[in-house]
Order: C-alpha cells, then structure tokens, then sequence
C-alpha cells in the first residue's frame, strides 16, 4: 500500500467507494416497484432482491381497463382528466406568465416592487391556508368536483413562479434590440410578439413544461376537491390503490410506472434550466 | 492568498486550542439551550395542563353521559371511572337528573344522582350552575349543537373548577335529561421560570451564532450535536406530552352537547363590543394606508397604462385566486366554522394548547417535532447532497455523468409516488427493508407501528432520499464555476486540503447554497406528500408537523376556523424565518 502507485489506484477508486453504495440505494426503490408492477396480481414474493423474476403484465392490464359501476372506462377518464388540467394550466398560466414577465422586466412604473415583491410571498403561502377558501368557493360556483376548478386553481398559482422565471430570462435580453425595432416605427405589442417571444422560446418552453410538470403531479388540492372517481386525476387514483380501505401494491406499482415514466423523462430534459430558473428566477432577484 | 498563510503558520496552535475551546462552550450551550428549552415547553405544557385536562375530562364527561342517555353507561360507574383516570385533579364526580320540565319547559336538573357535596354553599352553587347550563343547552340546541367551552365550567368561589355537560336522552330531545360533571381540585402553581433561565435560553443561541461568525467553529460539529440531541428529546418526551389517550370527541349523534374552544380573553373583548371599534379602526387604518399608493397607481395608470397592460391580467388573476382566498383565510381564523364571529378565541386554542381534547396535538409539540424535522432533513440533504458533489467534481473521476444521471432519479420522480414507494418499502409483512433485516437474523420491524421513533425514521429517510439530488446538483454547479487556478495558488502558499476547502470552496459556495437552504428549509418545513403518506402523523399524531396537523383539523375535524388560524401561525413562521435568514445571508438581493 505504501508504494506511490498503488496509492495512486487507492485514491482513484476511494470515490467509487462512496459513490456506489449511494447509487445502489438509490437505484433500489425504483428496482423494486418495477419489480413490484410485473409481479402480476399475487404480489410478489418476500424477498429483498430487487430484480423482477417474472414478467407478468396483469397489474397492467387491470389498471388501465378499469372501469366503474356505470361503464365509465376509468383509466381513460383519469387520464384524460390529468391531461387536460395539466394542458390547460400550461396554457393558461404561460400566456399570463410571460406578459407579466415582460411588464416587469421592461418597464419601471408605479407598484412594480409592490408587484414582484407579492408574486415571491405568494411561493411562502401554507398551501392549506388558500385551500379552505378556495374549497367553499369552488363549493359555492359548483366547481369543487370539476377539472375546471382545478385548473384555474393550478394556473394561478403556477403564475408567481412562471413569472419570476421568464423575468429573470428576459432581464438577459439586451434592450437594444427592442430600441432600434421600436425607433424603426415598430408598437411595444409587436416587439413583445415579434422579437421578444421568439427570442424567449426556449425559456418559455422550459417554463411551461415545468408548470406542466407540477400541474400533473399535484396530489394535495386533488386529493382534497375531487370526490368521484371518474373526475379523479392519476395522482389520487394511484393514491387510493393503496388507501386505508383496499391496499393492492402491484396495481399502484403499475400505475405509478405508467404515469412517471413520461414526467421523468421531461424532467432529464429538462433538469439542466431547471436548476438555473431555481435559483435565480425563484430564490434570487 | 497572503492572509491565508499568515494565518495557516502565525496562528495555527493557538487557533486551534481556541477552535478546541469554543467548540466545548458551544455544545455546553446547545446542551443547556436543549435542556432549558425542553423545560420550558413543559412549563408551558404545565400551565395550560387545566384546560387542556378540563376540556379532555369534558369530553370523557360527555361520553359517559352520551352513553347513559342511551342506556349503555352505568353513571355512577362512569364516574368512579373519571376520578380513577384524572386522578389527582379530579375532587369528586356529580351527576344531576332531570327534576322534570317547569312552567317554562326548561330542565330543573333538581337532584343529584350521585356524587353529592357535603357542603352545602357547593351544593348550592353546583345546582345553579346546572339549571344555568340547562338554559345555556337548551338555547344552544335551538341554533346548533355547541356549547362554548367556558359556559361548561365555573369557578366556585374557593377556586376550585366545575365542569359539566349537559345530557339528553334522545337526540331529538331540546331540553337535556340532566348534567354530568366533575369538580376540580385547586392544585398549587408549580414555582416559575426564574427570570436569569429566560435571559440564558435567550443568550445561548446568540452565542453559538457568535461562535460560529467569529470564532469560525465547526457548524457540522454543532450541527450534529443539536440535531441528535434535539430529536433525542422530543422523540422520547413525546408520550409525556401527549394528551391521554381517548381524549379526542366523540359526537355521538347529537346526544351531548359537545364543547368547542376555550374562549376566555376573547369572550370578555368581544362581549365589550369592543369588536366593532377594533375592526372600524383596522379597516380605517388599511383604508387610510391605501388611500396614497391607490391614488398614486390611478393616477400612474393614467399616465402610462402599457405596463398595467401586461402586467394586469396576471396580477388580478393571482389577487383572485391567491390573494383574496388568503385574506378570506385569514378572516376564517376569527370565526367558528365560517359561521360564528369567535374573535380570537382559535389562536387561543392552538396556543393554549386545548386542542388535544379535540383529538390534535399540542401545537408547540407539533411544532418542535416540525422545527427538528426540517432541520436533521435539511442538515442531512446538504452534507449528503455537497458530499456527494465533492466526490463528482474529482476531475480524474471515472463514469461522472452515469452516476450524476443515477442520482438525481429522486428528484425525478413524482413525489407522492416517492412516498408511496417508501410506505411501501417500510411494510412489516412485506417491505424489502424488513425482508433484509430478517436475513441479517433481527426480527421484523413494525416501522409504521406503535414507536414514534421508528415513524419519525421511516419519514427522515423518505424524505432524505428524496431532497439529497436538489443539493448535490446545487453543489456541483457552484463547484464547477471555481476556477481551479485557485486551488493551484493556495497550494504553492502551502495550504492543505482542509485549509482550501474552509477557504476557497465555502466561501465561493455560500452564495448559491444559501438561497438552496432557504428553499429546502421551507420546502421541507411544507413536506404534506411525505408526513401523510408515509406514516400518516402516526402513532397518535406524534409524527405530524404543523401542516399536516392543519390539514386534519380542517379535513377531520372540520374546525375550518381552527385550520385557518393555525396556517396563519405556519405563515407567519415560514414569513418571520425568510426575513431574518434573509438579513443574516443576504440571499435575496435586492429585487430591483
């Protein structure tokens, strides 16, 4: 051990040393729930391996041809419903997003400290704070066991974050460029709609898939406003596989694959602007 | 790099018996602060024990009258039973029986039935107190089913402490069938908190924080110590200050009138009418604090409306759905359920720490549990998350971005399915984590079971699993942006590996880890998905934190009021917290 390369060796696998048990432990809950959904409906067998043995898909199968009482196919009304509060919030919550953005980060008028300032206290709201509110007027307006409900709820609270996000991105665009458009006779709405947003498509994307992200992994105000389960979103449905009543573990393994597997894949897409828009746009002015 | 030999070679016996001392001193402080501090909550505990024993003894008293109304409970079995379980505050059981109805169709509560007084001035008081509360039922009957807490007891004029509940025999019933009550004993005050306690609990973490500014001591060290030793002692003080067990309400369909809330200050401030000239003066001083920047933003819009062009549609959006549901949240916090203008009797009940008769915690048990939760999770998530960092900035390092790419996967996945996953991992019969301890040949563990330790654990890991990525990524980044050139000048002044670190890598990694530990302190302080999937605030809400505690009252309970003041006092938290890390790290800078 003592000579110098030998040591040299030590020092080049020390790190893996460290880092292989991490990555193992890691690895292993992700292992096992694939294990778990292709167990078939028995379950699995009581073992700490996390490799499937078999290949069974009928947890597959029951997830996604449930359906209820009156014919409803569930799965597809479920993820329909998931789907289109996700859409709808992005579309939505970006379209506000960016014109807000914009507003801030070009224009210095009366209220815009105030404004920004309001948008970064909304990210410290206790969630449960705006919930009960929320929960009697959607009760009042009918929308308490609705995808609208959900969504309007979804996009103005994606708003604050979009915002400051896109914010920080534009405040990186030199002003020049509008300057000379606008000296060139061009109005402020066409330089928004011309020069800026096409600049801007690759944070406006990164933005929207994010709230699209966040929207489709909402579990909390789901979980609380919907109570039928046609009008469920795929979070409180895999919830409720393993519930207080009914606890079948292979169905919830299944269904989390099915529905993860697309946001995980966004978030590797994404994972590199994600950092940047946390801590600039989220954190830091 | 000057000063940084200077320091290395002048300095490094002394500053390191220094380093030495000041580490002892530190964790002497954190020892004392911890233990002192764990006093005082039970000092505080101690105090509010009346009430929170009054209101438990109520609902016991309810069931046991509940249940004689309907022919299932012996009365005066319920009563030896009560004496035996509130063991030295209880004087005695009484239960009055209806002397049939008056002119005025109101009970009479005439005799006792059993648990008669001796003494006749108590005798006297006791069955006054019943007929009044039979009024009080009566009247509440007609309107809904609660009965204020504070018209449930009364003094009697040696101090000692009635409290009754009215019953009815049938829930259709108007007029109740009798009252069921206790008399207290007037226990002696414990002796106070000496006032140079309080000035020490208040010195000592401004001592560590010197220690840490100025005489640079280890904070994983302190860290550490605080960490385990904090969560030594809540964790194993916790059946100590939980509630007695059964001491949640039953409603039993309307046959006993239930108590809700101890409004003692309150009551006496809103029965002064002094209510509508508090609130006239509140909204005179919100209207006159607006008056000048409204007009000023009228006359801006005039002037130039193409910023509030953009930026309008966005803002009124988020004021309706945002802003406005908060302040009506903030107004829900003064009432009982939305429909009963209660003043500021909610936050008397979370503070007074009542709400364990309603089947909720102690909010301030609650609210350290929360307090060391976010802190060994967020300790943990960066010395993990920076570790791991160091490690992947080796430059020699082989398969970097496979490992980088294997060890964000937490971050990936949805969190609720994290915790789901971990619930299931943590199951007794089941969970892998049990089939591995079983092959090492120690039994099976109840994880999610009767310990709050091993509930507190299951959480910690979940949720150290999942927030560790967030960090290392943080880390890395900031890592890679120091130029190696650096590294490279301190080690020709000769600096040592520790030295670099403390001097190069920490400081140049403060600034993008700081507004990282601010959002995962809060992030983390708001963890819903993990505590209620995985142990759900089990065993008996010992592993709640203040917002899962919230979501139950409002969802369970149902005390919609109760809820909103109690996420009032979270908000205020997280807004005081922000500030002052804000102030110490300058995280935020500047928004303009």
């Amino acid at each position: 051990m003592s000579t110098p390369a030998s040591r040299k060796a030590l020092r080049a696998w020390l790190p893996h040393l460290l880092l292989v048990p991490v990555a193992v432990v890691t690895i292993y809950p992700v292992l096992y729930v694939i294990k778990l959904a292709f167990a078939g409906s028995t379950g699995v067998s009581a073992s700490a391996w996390p490799l499937p043995d078999t290949f069974n898909t009928a947890a597959f199968e029951t997830v996604v041809t449930r359906t209820d009482a009156h014919g409803t196919w569930l799965f597809g009304a479920q993820m329909f419903n998931s789907l289109l509060i996700a859409g709808l919030t992005t579309i939505l919550g970006i379209i506000l997003a960016c014109t807000a953005a914009y507003g801030f980060a070009r224009f210095e008028f009366p209220g815009r400290r105030v404004g920004l300032l309001g948008f970064l206290a909304t990210q410290m709201f206790p969630g449960i704070l705006t919930m009960i509110p929320l929960y009697v007027l959607m009760q009042k307006l009918n929308l308490l066991d609705s995808s609208l409900g959900l969504t309007l709820v979804y996009a103005t609270t994606s708003i604050p974050f979009c915002t400051w996000m896109l914010k920080g991105y534009f405040d990186t665009l030199p002003k020049e460029l509008e300057e000379s458009a606008i000296i060139d006779g061009a109005s402020r709405f066409t330089v928004f709609t011309k020069i800026i947003l096409p600049l801007s498509a690759p944070a406006i994307a990164v933005t929207a898939l994010f709230s699209f992200m966040s929207a489709w992994n909402e579990f909390v105000l789901a979980y609380t406003f919907l109570s039928s389960e046609a009008a469920f979103t795929m979070p409180v449905q895999i919830r409720n596989y393993v519930g207080d009543k009914d606890v079948q573990w292979s169905l919830f393994a299944a269904s989390s694959l099915i529905v993860s597997i697309p946001v995980m894949a966004l978030f590797y897409t994404l994972e590199k602007h994600l950092v940047g828009g946390l801590t600039a746009g989220g954190v830091k002015g | 790099m000057a000063t940084l030999s200077d320091k290395g070679q002048a300095g490094r016996g002394r500053s390191a018996v220094a380093a030495g001392l000041a580490t002892a001193i530190a964790i002497a402080a954190i020892l004392f602060t911890a233990t002192t501090c764990y006093d005082l909550i039970e000092a505080a505990l101690r105090a509010g024990h009346r009430t929170q024993q009054a209101t438990a003894l109520a609902d016991h008293l309810g069931q046991a009258a509940g249940g004689a109304a309907a022919g299932r409970t012996d009365l005066a079995k319920a009563a030896a039973e009560l004496e035996r379980r509130h063991a030295p505050l209880v004087a005695f059981a009484f239960a009055t029986g209806s002397g049939g109805v008056d002119e005025f169709g109101i009970a009479r509560g005439a005799g006792f039935t059993w648990g008669e007084p001796k003494d006749e001035a108590v005798r006297i008081a006791l069955l006054n107190h019943a007929k009044g509360l039979n009024s009080v039922a009566e009247s509440s009957a007609g309107r809904g089913e609660t009965v204020p807490f504070d018209r449930l007891r009364t003094e009697l004029p040696d101090g000692r402490l009635v409290v009754a509940v009215p019953y009815r025999a049938k829930a259709s019933q108007k007029v109740p069938a009798g009252i069921a009550g206790v008399v207290l004993k007037v226990l002696p005050a414990g002796p106070g908190t000496p006032g140079w306690v309080w000035l020490l609990v208040l010195l000592c973490p401004l001592l560590l924080v010197a220690g840490v500014r100025y005489a640079s001591l280890p904070l994983p060290i302190t860290g550490v110590v605080t960490m385990l030793l904090g969560t030594a002692v809540v964790i194993s003080a916790a059946p100590a200050l939980m509630p007695a067990p059964g001491a949640g309400v039953q409603i039993l369909s309307g046959q006993y009138l239930f108590p809700h809330g101890g409004a003692t200050l309150s009551a006496a401030i809103a029965g002064a009418a002094g209510w509508l000239t508090i609130s006239l003066l509140v909204l005179a001083a919100i209207a006159g604090l607006l008056v000048g920047p409204l007009t000023t933003l009228i006359a801006a819009i005039r002037r130039d409306p193409v910023p509030y062009f953009y930026v309008g549609p966005a803002v009124l959006a988020t004021g309706v759905l945002i802003f406005v549901p908060f302040a009506v949240g903030v107004g829900l916090g003064f009432t009982y359920r939305g429909e009963e203008f209660v003043g500021l009797s909610n936050y008397e009940e979370v503070l007074a720490l009542a709400t364990g008769g309603h089947g909720a915690t102690h909010f301030f048990r609650t609210l350290l549990h929360t307090v060391l939760w976010t802190f060994t999770n967020v300790f943990l998530h960066v010395t993990l998350g920076l570790g791991l960092a160091l490690v992947l900035n080796r430059p020699d390092l082989r398969g970097r971005r496979y490992y980088r790419l294997l060890l964000i996967i937490p971050w990936a996945v949805p969190n609720y399915i994290t915790a789901l996953t971990w619930k299931w991992m943590f199951n007794t019969q089941y969970g892998p984590i049990n089939q591995m301890i079983e092959a090492i040949g120690v039994g099976q563990i109840d994880w999610l079971g009767q310990s709050p330790w091993t509930n507190f654990l299951a959480n910690l890991i979940t949720n150290v699993w999942l927030g560790f990525p967030f960090m290392m990524v943080i880390s890395l980044g900031a890592l890679q942006s120091i130029p190696g050139e650096l590294y490279e000048a301190a080690s020709i002044d000769g600096a040592s590996a520790v030295d670099k670190f403390r001097h190069i890598t920490m400081p140049l990694l403060r600034p993008a880890l700081f507004p990282a530990i601010i959002l995962g302190t809060i992030w983390t302080f708001n963890a819903f998905n993990i505590i209620y999937l995985v142990s759900g605030g089990a065993p008996d809400h010992q592993t709640e934190i203040l917002i899962t505690e919230a979501y139950y009252i409002f969802t369970v309970l149902q005390r919609t009021g109760l809820a909103a003041a109690y996420s009032v006092i979270i908000f205020l938290l997280l807004l005081v917290y922000t500030l002052v890390t804000n102030r110490l790290t300058n995280a935020t800078e500047a928004v303009d």
